[in-house]
């Protein structure tokens, strides 16, 4: 009896043994580090453990990491949850935390949590996103105000806003390789690099269209007929927000394809017809369908129909210009994507095609008329608006103030692109130049898409893309900073609207240096 | 009581066949089915140096048929040597045999029953499926398990109406007759009784007397443990007295308590004169009642005070022997512990 | 009188000189399951070590200890006799008849019941949550069970010294010991049957409400549900019953432990083993067990640090999260070896407490 049970312990130690020779064979299913097959998803059954190593290493201060990991300020409930496996709900209870130190305004302690809570729950997409956006948007508006980044001086406060957005958008990036199928990270970190790093580049185009290219990208959830909240299929925001990156880098071919072909689905022969729309508002500005509007009114009556086709010469071609207008508008999701289209072709792409031709003067003369409401170039069918009015009726008074107000938001309204394509025309012309070996026009023309570079960011502080740019000529060829125009534009603000835009097509001889 | 229905059912169930596969226990009575030599048992608590010798070299058998009593005062070794026979602790010297092999052999549990000193069975249970459940553990099919339950009720008394309740709610009788019931449910050869009558009101613990004998009767053999030295004295065939350990006395009852040695003589019809010589030959007497009460230690005294009466022409009317009870036997026998 | 005691099936000294007599028909039954159990481990072996579909394969590995476990559980149906049975079943019902039971899996029923109301704690990503609390909430709960009542299997048997009416029957220690572990793995598949059918009704429910009956079963990569919701179903279903043997381990350790240590300590004792279990990886990390380099030990440590993980069970296998978050498959290749394993390490201390427990004295 006495050897029964020691020969059953033995065996019992021997399945101990067998136990522990079979875990490699588990382990290696647990930790594959394979990727599935079109996605970008680890095959593995186990948690990434790097966090582990990465709390090992730290220890031995070899810190390649922009954030250092802090688990502190863990509850023991909050130890027992990580140690039975439940990660998540930890990390949940870490994010409430965060979220509470924000609400207090203690960015320091609240930066170390947030890296922890991702760390824990990598698919935790608010988490990252909010890491991102708080480095990216909250931390950078934070650090001019520090008293202690504030004494240093500005090139180590511009350099440290630097940093913070690159450290948002390194959250991003992980936050987008843990959660490869999911839109929503993909799309911020381009957000992020354009519109705060000042990147209106390939890259970021590359990573709007893998958002879009995800699943998840036009869900939103509405609230069904029943009541209750419901995923659809909503508008192809990243659609058009490619759109919007094209247009203000600008490529105006490229805008104009992606929100024709891409957006609207158009054919040709409704492209030809919404140029034709474009074409009367650059002539008779934003109101050109009261030219419409009093012609459907008036064509039975031969003898206005005549009058009016005096006037407006192209009428039949407005009229169904604006009818396949409205005809896409009405459909869903196209009235943005149309309403783009067609300002741009109004108002940039007469200047875009000239330019495209080599002839910069020209373009530059046109744009920067464009840009003042300048009727030699932009506008020219002012007076034959003011008749139509006329004919419909209009006070003289309510006329002029009509013919006013086309100009001015033209005005107001053409500084923004106007602004970019005439300092990418400056560079384009440099660039001719400097083919052509001549290198003073080259330095002037540089110097001019400086200047305009910097009238962009003037107007608005958050053309960041303006911004970078001037820091990239700032830190390559030196140039300061023009007072003057400066100096004008901060001025033009008492006014109201401030304005950007050069008065006139500047002489490019006065930029030599 | 239908005596003869369970009499019969009793006998009918202990015939046993010739071809047993069990090695010395062939049928007969008188043969010896439990066999203890030098059992020792010291219990040594972890971690501590002290030991208790709770049961040193007993050697005592059983024999077929008898009813066995084992007595002794609290901490004598009673209970251990119980738990010895049935396998529930194991010893530290010596042997015990039960029907020729050890006591945790599970052939051995097929044909012994045990009725502890307490209703140690689940209490959330009503009767049937306490018995049930025993009778599962001894393989009976279910026909057989129900069938038997009923008639193993009807033996120890408990009402009809009670069976279907929970035993939890039942009383300390009634409970003592479920505990029996369950000792007697596989029909044992052998019964172990620990304290049967704890607890039992007068008539209670009568019919435990009764059913004890009628199992003796068919044929079963009884060991019994317990303090009542009436009952044992009364039923048991041999007894075995422990006191802190040790066998102090072994052996059949009339063995261990011995004849008659004292006397009362009941007399009446004497004159004063011949009480007076009573007096003068040392006789002892009293005067109770009219009649006068004689005393005499041994036979021989007996002889002497009868002769007296009748030279006295007094009438002799009655005359009680008594001999040594076994609880006189016990206490000359053993010192108690203190822990009574 | 009665004709039933002329039967042979009462006992008599003939029919049970080696005790209770096992019937061919349940011998029978046994080799039917294990002839079952040994074509599963062969098709295991052939086929069923691979990965699902769409994993890349190369880490599919099939080792012979795999099969150990099969080996086991065909052991354990060959140990299971009549006897064994009828104390699992009273286990059984003794078990499911506590009341903290069933205010226990009352309390869970309605938790995950009501589950998907919790999911405004993450918004945007309710599904995971509600995955993830799914999962825990079943899983916390039926850990308490096991070890609460696997403490409490064989103690109060002694305490209240019904064990000494037990074995007094012709039952053996082994039976009674595996009958008890038996029962009370049957106590815990019915809880972890009933949460497990609540939660799946429940998360069903969400899916169905967040995008209509028809496109939730559609796996079309949209929605709350990328592959369909039978797939995600089938997924958590899986992720749940491989707790299972996650539950068989922690009884076990809540059985043997009892044997040593009383009630209170017990159950502590216990959950110190769920998490260091549970933390096998990190152990794994520190004993440089998965290639990366850990910290530098000292030797001592380090020996420690070696037999501790040697005796540790590996509770984090049967823990597969991060596939149902993923919204990957989880295989029954794994399946089978995370429970293969499971198995031979709760058959390790069932022994250790059969160790105790054959030469305990009452």
């Amino acid at each position: 009896m006495e050897l029964n049970k020691w020969a059953v312990l033995g065996g019992a130690g021997a399945l101990l043994v067998c136990y522990n020779l079979a875990q490699p064979g588990i382990m290696a299913l647990r930790n594959n580090d394979e990727k599935r097959p079109n996605t970008n998803k680890r095959e593995a059954y186990g948690p990434s453990l790097d966090w582990l190593d990465r709390l090992a290493k730290a220890s031995e201060n070899k810190d390649d990491n922009r954030v250092k990991l802090d688990f502190s300020v863990m509850s023991s409930l909050m130890v027992a949850g990580l140690a039975s496996g439940f990660k998540s709900q930890v990390a949940n209870l870490l994010w409430m935390k965060s979220d509470e130190y924000w609400h207090q305004g203690l960015f320091t302690r609240q930066v170390p949590l947030m890296e922890a809570v991702v760390t824990l729950d990598p698919q935790f997409i608010d988490a990252w996103s909010t890491a991102g956006w708080h480095w990216a948007y909250n931390i950078y508006a934070d650090i001019p105000m520090n008293p202690d980044y504030k004494k240093k001086g500005d090139a180590v406060i511009v350099a440290a806003q630097q940093d913070a957005i690159d450290t948002g958008l390194d959250y991003l990036k992980r936050g987008y390789n843990m959660n490869p199928d999911k839109y929503r990270l993909w799309f911020e970190w381009g957000w992020t690099r354009a519109e705060k790093a000042g990147f209106y580049d390939e890259e970021t185009l590359q990573h709007y269209r893998t958002a879009r290219s995800k699943s998840d990208a036009r869900e939103i959830e509405v609230t069904g007929p029943d009541g209750k909240p419901r995923k659809e299929q909503g508008l192809d925001i990243l659609g058009r927000t490619i759109g919007h990156l094209l247009e203000r880098i600008p490529e105006f071919d490229k805008a104009l394809d992606q929100y024709a072909d891409d957006l609207m689905k158009a054919t040709p022969a409704q492209r030809a017809a919404l140029d034709k729309a474009g074409a009367a508002w650059g002539r008779y500005g934003t109101n050109y369908p009261v030219i419409v509007e009093v012609w459907e009114a008036n064509k039975n009556d031969p003898q206005i129909a005549a009058q009016i086709r005096r006037l407006v010469p192209e009428i039949d071609d407005i009229v169904a210009g604006h009818a396949m207008r409205n005809k896409i508008a009405a459909q869903p999701g196209k009235d943005q994507p149309v309403g783009a289209y067609v300002s741009i072709t109004a108002r940039y792409m007469p200047a875009w095609k000239i330019m495209k031709q080599g002839r910069y003067e020209q373009a530059k003369e046109v744009l920067v008329g464009v840009m003042n409401a300048n009727t030699k170039y932009h506008l020219q069918g002012l007076d034959a608006l003011a008749k139509i009015y006329e004919i419909r009726g209009d006070a003289p008074q309510a006329i002029k103030t009509q013919i006013e107000d086309a100009k001015k938001i033209e005005r107001e309204s053409t500084q923004d692109l106007g602004l970019h394509f005439l300092a990418r025309l400056y560079e384009m012309a440099a660039a001719d130049a400097k083919k052509k070996g001549n290198l003073k026009l080259e330095d002037a023309y540089k110097h001019l898409a400086y200047e305009t570079w910097y009238r962009s960011r003037t107007r608005d502080a958050l053309d960041f893309y303006a911004l970078r740019n001037t820091r990239v000529y700032e830190a390559k060829y030196g140039f300061k900073t023009p007072e003057n125009v400066v100096k004008q534009i901060k001025e033009s603000r008492k006014g109201g609207v401030p304005n950007a835009a050069p008065a006139l097509p500047p002489n490019v001889e006065g930029y030599y240096r | 009581m239908p005596q003869t229905q369970e009499q019969v059912q009793l006998q009918t169930a202990s015939a046993t066949s010739s071809d047993v596969a069990s090695s010395a226990s062939a049928p007969g009575a008188g043969e010896i089915i439990i066999q203890t030599r030098d059992l020792n048992k010291i219990y040594r608590p972890s971690f501590s140096r002290l030991t208790k010798t709770a049961l040193h070299g007993l050697t005592i058998d059983v024999k077929r048929g008898e009813i066995f009593g084992l007595v002794g005062p609290n901490g004598s070794g009673k209970t251990t040597t119980l738990k010895l026979l049935l396998g529930l602790i194991k010893p530290t010297g010596g042997s015990v045999e039960i029907f020729g092999r050890g006591p945790r052999d599970v052939a051995v549990k097929s044909r012994i029953g045990f009725l502890p000193d307490g209703p140690y069975f689940p209490d959330h249970l009503n009767a049937y499926e306490v018995l049930d459940f025993y009778g599962q553990l001894f393989g009976m099919s279910k026909d057989v398990r129900r069938a038997r339950a009923e008639e193993v009720l009807d033996l120890v008394q408990l009402n009809k109406a009670d069976r279907a309740r929970v035993v939890r709610t039942y009383s300390k009788g009634m409970m003592q007759r479920v505990n029996l019931a369950q000792a007697l449910m596989n029909d044992p050869e052998l019964l172990f009784m620990d304290e049967p009558t704890t607890g039992l009101d007068p008539i209670g613990a009568r019919q435990m007397k009764d059913v004890t004998l009628r199992v003796r009767d068919a044929g079963k053999t009884v060991l019994l443990c317990s303090h009542l030295l009436a009952d044992v004295q009364a039923i048991c065939d041999r007894v075995a007295i422990l006191s802190e350990g040790e066998l102090v006395k072994f052996g059949t009852v009339p063995e261990l308590v011995g004849p008659s040695q004292n006397f009362e003589v009941f007399a009446e019809g004497f004159s004063d004169e011949s009480l007076s010589k009573a007096s003068a030959q040392g006789l002892p007497f009293v005067r109770e009642n009219g009649h006068v009460k004689f005393e005499a230690q041994s036979s021989e005294g007996l002889q002497t005070v009868l002769r007296f009466i009748n030279d006295a022409n007094a009438r002799t009317l009655d005359v009680k022997g008594y001999s040594e009870t076994l609880e006189d036997v016990f206490v000359r026998s053993v010192k108690s512990d203190g822990r009574g | 009188m009665s004709p039933s005691l002329q039967n042979q099936s009462i006992i008599s000294a003939r029919n049970y000189a080696e005790g209770v007599p096992i019937s061919p028909r349940w011998r029978a039954a046994q080799f039917v399951l294990m002839g079952l159990i040994a074509l599963v481990a062969v098709w295991f072996a052939i086929a069923g070590y691979r990965s699902p579909a769409g994993d890349s394969g190369k880490f599919d590995n099939f080792s012979p200890f795999d099969l150990v476990g099969f080996g086991v559980l065909a052991w354990a149906v060959w140990l299971v006799t009549p006897t064994t049975w009828t104390v699992a079943i009273t286990t059984f019902h003794e078990a499911i008849r506590r009341r903290w039971m069933g205010a226990l899996l009352g309390f869970a029923v309605v938790m995950l019941g009501v589950s998907t109301f919790f999911t405004w704690m993450q918004p945007g990503e309710e599904q995971k949550f509600l995955r993830d609390y799914g999962i825990g909430f079943t899983v916390i709960i039926t850990l308490i069970a096991a070890i609460f009542l696997g403490v409490a299997m064989t103690v109060p048997d002694i305490e209240r010294r019904t064990i000494f009416t037990i074995l007094s029957k012709p039952i053996n220690r082994r039976e009674y010991l595996f009958g008890k572990y038996l029962g009370l793995m049957m106590t815990l598949a019915l809880n972890l049957l009933v949460m497990s059918a609540i939660f799946l009704l429940a998360y069903a429910y969400f899916v169905i409400s967040k995008e209509g009956f028809a496109a939730a079963w559609r796996a079309d990569g949209l929605g709350v549900s990328y592959n369909g919701l039978g797939f995600d179903l089938s997924n958590l279903a899986k992720a749940l019953w491989l707790h299972f043997f996650n539950l068989a381990i922690m009884a076990a350790v809540a059985m043997a432990l009892s044997q040593f240590l009383t009630g209170i300590t017990a159950i502590i004792i216990a959950f110190v083993v769920y998490f260091l279990g549970q933390s096998a990886s990190y152990w794994e990390r520190l004993a440089g067990g998965s290639g990366e380099s850990g910290p530098v030990l000292a030797p001592a440590i380090r020996g420690v640090v070696d037999a501790v993980y040697f005796v540790l069970p590996r509770l984090d296998r049967f823990d597969v999260r991060e596939r149902i978050v993923n919204d990957l498959p989880v295989g029954i290749n794994y399946m089978m070896k995370a429970g293969s394993m499971g198995l031979v390490y709760a058959a390790v201390l069932l022994v250790v407490a059969y160790f105790a427990f054959s030469d305990r004295e009452f």
